[in-house]
């Protein structure tokens, strides 16, 4: 009897000890782990979703999120900052420091901007598309061998890009192709990273559709498309100083017929909703989904005023006086199409509380007043839902490209009949002087008119070492040492004893 | 556990029975305790026959007696007494109680040994008397001073608040990963309970076990070693902490009430220059600092301002006297059917800072069953309990401008000026166990036990900005539950000459699931209510959950010879769900042994040694973390920005994970923080026992604790969990405990501990590189770990005074640029004079040099209790002899912003030497409020000071009714007592308390004093 219950309580023993394997299996329930979150097609397009994700909030800057300690509550909408502030065009009418001392190159001094100098979300798009390249050539499940090629394609493209507007910004930058990659990883030299990313594209070039079936127009060129390496190749090459190649590979854009320049009247469809033949590549915000913004986080924010915001007053503008000297045929005989829609001058007597008239001719109001409206949202007083898409590259900005490596290669003709292209639309004169200095003066001086706000001025400026002619604050010397680059923030330092800082900035804090 | 019931219940004989005198006839007697108290069950025996008799329940025998036999008295817990009997009429035999014998058993992990044959390093406090005389709201506090080794710190004053425990030396940091203390396993009744509640899923402030009465507490036991705790394996490290509550005792039943009340004064509070003071104070800083064009804010200027003239005390107003209540009743009692025990307690505590406040409500019942002629015994606990603590939602600030009306004033009338709206912090526990113990034959005894506990902790605050009137509002409920179920198997013969085995094999499993559901909103428009409107655009809410489970398998293994020799093994290995698969499961073993070296022949003959126990041993035993997925990698899906975006969780639509940034990755590697232990005790009894002398020496190598390190930002990750950190504690534990008996009414015991602890960080990964925490922001750069100095050491700048003069700035004779100050300020006369470590002519965070050392090393406790006749009087005191603590206190309030002019308080600025011109032989730098880099910084090596101090806990004066007044009133005992509270602290330091001190060493000057209670209370035994 009694060595039946002993027997009986043992049983019972064991029978605990054999269920343990299961009782240790916890997992958590509103999330997922790393092992179960590469399983299937989907887990896979996710990813790369929330790569193209990161990148775009990489663009609009560092939220409190993102860094322990910032400044500032949120994004500001920071690619304006790094693409165009410093190109001596911008004003801030409200007197903001922080934009101003951004004007005047003071990057460091001004703890504000700190967030600014810090690559960390570039670096995390790099990452979470090392981590795909990864995890999902493992997966089988749930996707056509076609659609996996695509978007392993698609993310080397966004790893590339990541780095490629890193470099535009900071120069030298270190080069991670590597998941889980802790190694202290020092800056690689602008030339090597550049080279890199013509090869990167090269590689997933050919598994790039020119458009992805049974998306909007829109959404497929917010996603990695042929086009969009092409262009990225192509800017590459303009640093690299092969024109050739840049040349080509913008051909092969033209030829390919996907892109067409819209007209004057399409602008609209263009910039405010990014639905449009003339977009390349764009960072993608659609009400439609919940992508939007609101005060912060997006561009608009700083350009507009009532009537399409809540803002009294502007944060940003580009002076009257300098409008008419960066649009000289408006000057001349209002012949520029593109400043209608550009510029806009508001009637700031009206009442704050409604919405303000604006008036007829754009550059009505004085010196400090007039709103950079390339990029509009609906009217109502309030930041809600901004939705607009945000361009990298487009078929106007392409042509004028490549008109800028023809020129440089004195293939004049070929260079006049694409800067040609643009002028037409804008109905200004054709360009006709084949002096090719002179010419490439004026591919210059028609990228800035085409793309001002579009974030490409600086990097163009600081590309061919002219920053300094543009902006006072800078000197030909400052800007050989490296001071057309933003300065490393202090936490790429941390842990990592081979960062250096950009040479002018370790002097010039 | 036999002994025990036997020794608690001749205790509880001696306290509570009164005398009853029963005429008798020739060769009748009775046996009493030394007060007077009948002992039943004592055994009288005629030496030399086997004629022998034992008492009954009034303490009364009769027994056939011839003169001049020998009669020997013995009972257990008391000494045996051999008396020659004469013709006498009435027989009265007095027992002295045996002070070793009745602390005989104690309990251990997962069972009980008597403490002849403990070879760990064991404390216990009896709670009983403790908790009877003061108030507490956490047993933990009332512990304080007691146990040598236990380091317990009261580093807030708020009613409600956590208090520091941590034994033998810190093995913890402190940043926001995981636990900044090293916290001790905590076990109820042989049930682990839940103790606290990590970052995670904390949404209460409240102290977890704060719900526990310590009035239902019998014991507390500290398992401060390796042996003695590694069998609690993976949550062992930083030793365990066994509560035994109160059972019922044989005999009438006991049916106690205990009622007292408390005044709480309000102790010393901030320096504050008040009215015509502040003025000239914020004037003359305008005077020497304001740039061109800044002027100052009417009300300094103003004569006509109603703010001008005025002097609000806010500290008077806000803080104020205040009362404690706290009542208690249990009834208990055992018989052959076996035990209860009901108790209920209420406790109300009002805090001396306005809107401040801490209640208890608690009930617990235990019940105990014999069947099976005692073969099977079946034990239900059920414990309930409720805690609400309230709180102001601006913090705890009472740090107001002076000038400012109080909102009693008619300037103000009706606006408040500190922040509008409470917060409520209610706490509630479910505790339900449930065990059976089967003895199978003789000696072998099966248990099974399942306890669940449920915890909630609900948060409401609402705050409502005083400026704006916008109000927000904040909901949260969190829970936890906790499911255990335990097996085990104890073996325990003794056979042949006095050996003694005890075999233990046991099994337990342990889920333990954490749930929060938060929800915030925001008015979007001023409110005139506290019911805020909920915009659909701000409403966001939040819930979490997490789960952990663990299994584990444990033997121990104990032999002794005669009680002479003793050995002892143990080992458990755990598997807990928080690591990877490949690494899932810890082995802790252990072992001692001991030698009753008085027992030998050798030492027959040293009379004044009663005992003598020398006993060592090793093992390993481990922490984990609160994280309950960190191994596995989490995976982030993203979530709502502050707009209800969806930017950061999908794009074009489609939504995927990331990695959590903060997380890191997948890390299979991750493991328990392993604690090797060694431990050598020598365990005295002197003169009779009248003298104990304790004495441990230990160390402990805590290996890899859980760090995050930064990564580089190319990797993309801003941190990763490490096990990284390999902490040495080593010290030394004195306890000596003397009771002496000058005459029959005069008793005096004395209890001295203190322990030594050295802290040091002795390996880090990477080839030993310092692990520093780097902020983006300045001069606040976080802490440094590096190997060699102590957890949480200060590194700081070290301060060389002020400069004087612009040639004291030290230039670089090389390029010729003066040294340049922190965040790149331009160092300018009345600045502070750092040193520049490396000479590279710039103060950054290199140079910051190790500056002190946060950890006590000396730590301890003496208390005295006097009785004579009914009156007793107990003196606790606690002391810390070297710390180094920073003066935040004073630092921060000489902090000054931009707008600094009417926010908050100023010091009286005479009283401190502050650097004005020139030739100022100051202490401070000058308090330019416009300078760009403040020159008052938290890790400036001047605000270093003495965190040494000796504080009497409290003074306790009781007085028993004497048995003839009892007999009159009927009652069983009747106790009054008057309890004095926090009575003084000597200390160097120069801030208000410095036991008021956060663990890393920063004065909690954000926080709470600590009040001053005058308690009287009156306890009943019916």
């Amino acid at each position: 009897m009694k060595s039946n219950i002993i027997l009986m309580s043992l049983g019972c023993l064991m029978l605990v000890f054999s269920g343990c394997k299961d009782w240790l299996e916890e997992l958590p329930i509103n999330t997922v782990t790393e092992d179960q979150a590469w399983q299937n097609g989907s887990d896979a397009e996710g990813a790369v979703a929330a790569a193209f994700s990161i990148f775009r909030r990489g663009l609009a800057g560092l939220t409190k999120d993102d860094t322990p300690s910032t400044t500032r509550n949120g994004a500001w909408g920071d690619y304006y900052f790094w693409g165009d502030a410093r190109s001596g065009d911008w004003i801030t009418p409200n007197n903001d420091g922080d934009w101003q001392a951004g004007f005047e190159n003071r990057l460091i001094a001004r703890t504000q901007l700190e967030p600014m100098t810090n690559w960390r979300l570039f670096y995390r798009t790099i990452e979470q598309c090392n981590l795909v390249l990864e995890r999902v050539p493992e997966i089988t499940e749930g996707f056509t061998a076609n659609r996996k090629a695509e978007l392993l394609a698609e993310t080397r493209f966004l790893r590339a890009m990541s780095h490629f507007y890193a470099a535009r910004i900071w120069g030298d930058i270190p080069i991670n192709l590597e998941a889980r990659n802790v190694e202290p990883l020092g800056r690689a030299p602008l030339h090597d990273v550049m080279k890199m990313i013509v090869d990167e594209v090269e590689i997933a070039i050919t598994d790039l559709p020119w458009e992805y079936q049974g998306m909007t127009r829109k959404l497929s060129t917010s996603r990695g498309t042929r086009g969009a390496a092409l262009a990225l190749q192509a800017h590459a090459y303009m640093w690299l100083k092969d024109y050739e190649g840049a040349a080509a590979k913008l051909q092969e854009i033209i030829e390919s017929n996907y892109f067409e320049l819209a007209p004057i009247s399409g602008f609209r469809d263009l910039f405010d909703k990014g639905e449009s033949n003339e977009m390349v590549f764009q960072m993608y915000y659609d009400n439609q989904f919940g992508e939007f913004s609101d005060y912060y986080g997006h561009i608009l924010t700083y350009y507009l005023t009532n009537p399409y915001t809540s803002r009294s007053d502007l944060s940003l503008a580009i002076p009257k006086s300098r409008i008419l000297e960066i649009f000289p045929d408006y000057q001349r005989d209002r012949s520029d199409k593109r400043v209608a829609e550009f510029f806009q001058s508001i009637d700031f007597s009206g009442s704050a509380s409604e919405l303000r008239p604006i008036f007829e001719d754009p550059l009505q109001n004085g010196e400090r007043q007039i709103m950079f409206a390339k990029f509009r949202k609906v009217k109502d007083r309030s930041y809600n839902r901004m939705d607009g898409t945000v361009p990298v590259f487009r078929y106007g900005g392409l042509l004028l490209l490549k008109a800028e490596a023809d020129a440089r290669l004195n293939r004049v003709d070929e260079a006049m009949l694409n800067l040609n292209k643009v002028r037409r639309r804008a109905e200004i004169p054709a360009f006709t002087r084949t002096d090719q200095t002179i010419l490439i003066e004026e591919i210059m001086a028609e990228r800035r008119r085409e793309l001002i706000g579009e974030f490409h001025r600086v990097y163009d400026l600081v590309r061919l070492g002219r920053l300094h002619e543009f902006n006072a604050f800078i000197s030909e010397q400052e800007e050989k040492e490296g001071a057309g680059f933003f300065p490393v923030s202090d936490e790429a330092f941390a842990n990592n004893p081979n960062m250096e800082q950009t040479y002018y900035w370790q002097f010039n804090q | 556990m036999k002994t025990i019931i036997k020794g608690t219940f001749f205790l509880f004989m001696m306290v509570v029975f009164p005398v009853f005198l029963i005429a008798q006839s020739l060769r009748v007697g009775k046996v009493t305790d030394l007060q007077g108290n009948a002992i039943e069950g004592a055994t009288i025996r005629v030496k030399g026959t086997s004629n022998s008799t034992k008492t009954d329940v009034t303490g009364g025998f009769r027994i056939v007696l011839r003169p001049g036999d020998v009669i020997v008295s013995s009972s257990v817990g008391f000494m045996t007494k051999e008396i020659i009997f004469q013709q006498t009429e009435f027989l009265s035999i007095r027992l002295e109680a045996n002070q070793a014998m009745l602390d005989d058993v104690v309990v251990v992990g997962y069972g009980s040994q008597t403490r002849q044959e403990l070879t760990g390093a064991v404390s216990t406090l009896k709670m009983e008397e403790i908790t009877e005389n003061q108030v507490a709201e956490s047993f933990e506090s009332m512990m304080q001073g007691r146990v040598a080794g236990v380091n317990i710190q009261l580093n807030s004053g708020e009613p409600g608040a956590t208090p520091n425990v941590i034994i033998r030396g810190l093995a913890a940091v402190s940043r926001d990963d995981g636990s900044a203390i090293s916290e001790p396993l905590y076990v109820v009744d042989g049930v682990p309970i839940i103790s606290r509640t990590g970052d995670e899923f904390a949404v209460t402030s409240t102290n977890v076990l704060a719900d526990l009465n310590p009035s239902d507490i019998e014991d507390v036991t500290v398992l401060k070693d390796a042996y003695a705790a590694a069998i609690y394996g993976s949550r062992a490290a930083n030793g365990v902490i066994l509560i035994t509550t109160k059972k019922g005792k044989r005999g009438k039943p006991q049916m106690n009430i205990n009622s007292r009340t408390g005044i709480n004064f309000v102790p010393r509070l901030l320096d504050v220059a008040g009215g015509q003071k502040e003025r000239e104070q914020v004037a003359r800083l305008y005077e020497l600092y304001a740039p061109y064009g800044i002027a100052m804010p009417s009300m300094y200027t103003d004569v006509t301002n109603p703010f001008y003239n005025n002097s609000s005390n806010w500290q008077d107003y806000l803080y104020n006297t205040s009362v404690t209540q706290d009542y208690n009743a249990s009834v208990r009692g055992a018989g052959d059917f076996g035990q209860y025990s009901v108790s209920l307690g209420y406790l109300d505590n009002e805090g001396i800072l306005f809107n401040t406040g801490f209640k208890r409500y608690s009930m617990m019942t235990n019940t105990t069953f014999n069947a099976l002629n005692n073969a099977l015994v079946i034990n239900n606990t059920l414990a309930l309990s409720r805690t609400d603590q309230n709180r102001n939602p601006d913090a705890l600030s009472s740090n107001f401008s002076s000038l400012l009306p109080l909102p009693n004033s008619p300037l103000v009338r009706g606006a408040e000026v500190y922040g509008l709206g409470n917060v409520s912090n209610v706490n509630d526990r479910v505790r339900f166990s449930s065990d059976v113990s089967w003895r199978i034959i003789k000696d072998l005894t099966y248990k099974v036990s399942l306890s669940l506990e449920y915890t909630r902790a609900m948060n409401d605050s609402f705050n409502q900005s005083r400026r704006t009137l916008w109000g927000t509002n904040q909901s949260a409920v969190g829970e936890n539950r906790n499911l255990l179920f335990q097996n085990t198997l104890n073996y325990a013969p003794r056979f042949g000459n006095g050996h003694h085995l005890s075999v233990l094999v046991g099994q337990s499993a342990e889920k333990i699931e954490s749930k929060t559901t938060k929800v915030n909103s925001v008015a979007s428009a001023p409110l005139l209510t506290s019911n805020v409107k909920w915009p659909t655009e701000n409403n966001i809410g939040i819930s979490n959950y997490g789960a952990n489970t663990l299994m584990s398998y444990f033997s121990r293994i104990d032999y002794s010879f005669q009680q002479k020799y003793l050995v002892g093994a143990s080992i458990r290995t755990d598997g807990s769900s928080k690591f990877g698969r490949e690494n899932r499961w810890g082995i802790f073993p252990s072992v001692s042994a001991g030698w009753n070296f008085s027992k030998e022949q050798l030492f027959q003959n040293w009379e004044w040694l009663s005992n003598g126990k020398i006993r060592g041993s090793y093992g390993m035993s481990g922490t984990t973390w609160d994280e309950n997925y960190l191994a596995l990698g989490l995976m982030d899906g993203g979530s709502l920005d502050q707009y209800n975006s969806l930017l950061e969780i999908s794009y074009g639509g489609i939504a995927g994970f990331t990695p959590t940034w903060y997380n890191g990755f997948k890390n299979e590697n991750l493991t328990w923080v392993k604690s090797q232990m060694g431990n050598v005790g020598l365990d005295l009894s002197l003169f009779n026992n009248k003298v104990e002398v304790i004495v441990d020496v230990y160390e402990k190598l805590t290996k890899g604790l859980l760090l995050t390190t930064a990564l580089p930002t190319t990797s993309g990750y801003n941190e990763v969990y490490r096990n990284a950190a390999d902490v040495l504690n080593r010290g030394v534990e004195f306890t000596l405990n003397n009771n002496l008996r000058s005459s029959k009414d005069f008793s005096w015991n004395m209890g001295l501990n203190f322990a030594y602890n050295k802290n040091r960080v002795v390996a880090l990964p990477d080839g030993n590189a310092d692990i520093i925490k780097t902020s983006t922001s300045g001069q606040d750069f976080g802490s440094i770990i590096r190997s060699g100095a102590p957890l949480n050491g200060f590194f700081f700048y070290e301060s060389q005074g002020i400069y004087q003069a612009e040639n004291e700035i030290p230039v670089n004779p090389k390029s010729g640029q003066r040294l340049l100050g922190l965040q790149d300020k331009k160092l300018a006369v009345g600045d502070r004079n750092f040193k520049d470590q490396n000479n590279d002519y710039i103060i950054n965070v290199e140079d910051r040099i190790y500056a002190g050392d946060p950890n006590p090393k000396w730590t301890g406790g003496w208390t005295n209790d006097f009785y004579y006749k009914g009156f007793s009087f107990n003196l606790v005191s606690t002391f810390v002899i070297g710390r180094d603590i920073v003066n935040t206190e004073l630092l921060e309030r000489l902090q000054f912003g931009k707008d600094f002019a009417g926010s908050s308080s100023l010091p009286d600025f005479d009283r401190y030497s502050i650097w004005e011109k020139s030739g100022d032989n100051a202490r401070y730098p000058s308090l330019n409020p416009w300078n760009d880099a403040s020159q008052i910084i938290k890790y400036d090596s001047e605000y270093i000071e003495s965190g040494s101090y000796f504080k009497i806990k409290s003074a306790t004066l009781s007085y028993n009714l004497p048995r003839s007044v009892l007999n009159k009133l009927r009652l069983d005992r009747v106790r009054v007592y008057c309890t004095m509270d926090n009575v003084i602290t000597f200390q160097g330091y120069s801030g208000p308390d410095a036991e008021l001190v956060t663990v890393d060493g920063f004065d909690n000057s954000g926080g709470y004093p600590m009040r001053r209670m005058m308690l009287f209370g009156l306890s009943l035994g019916l």
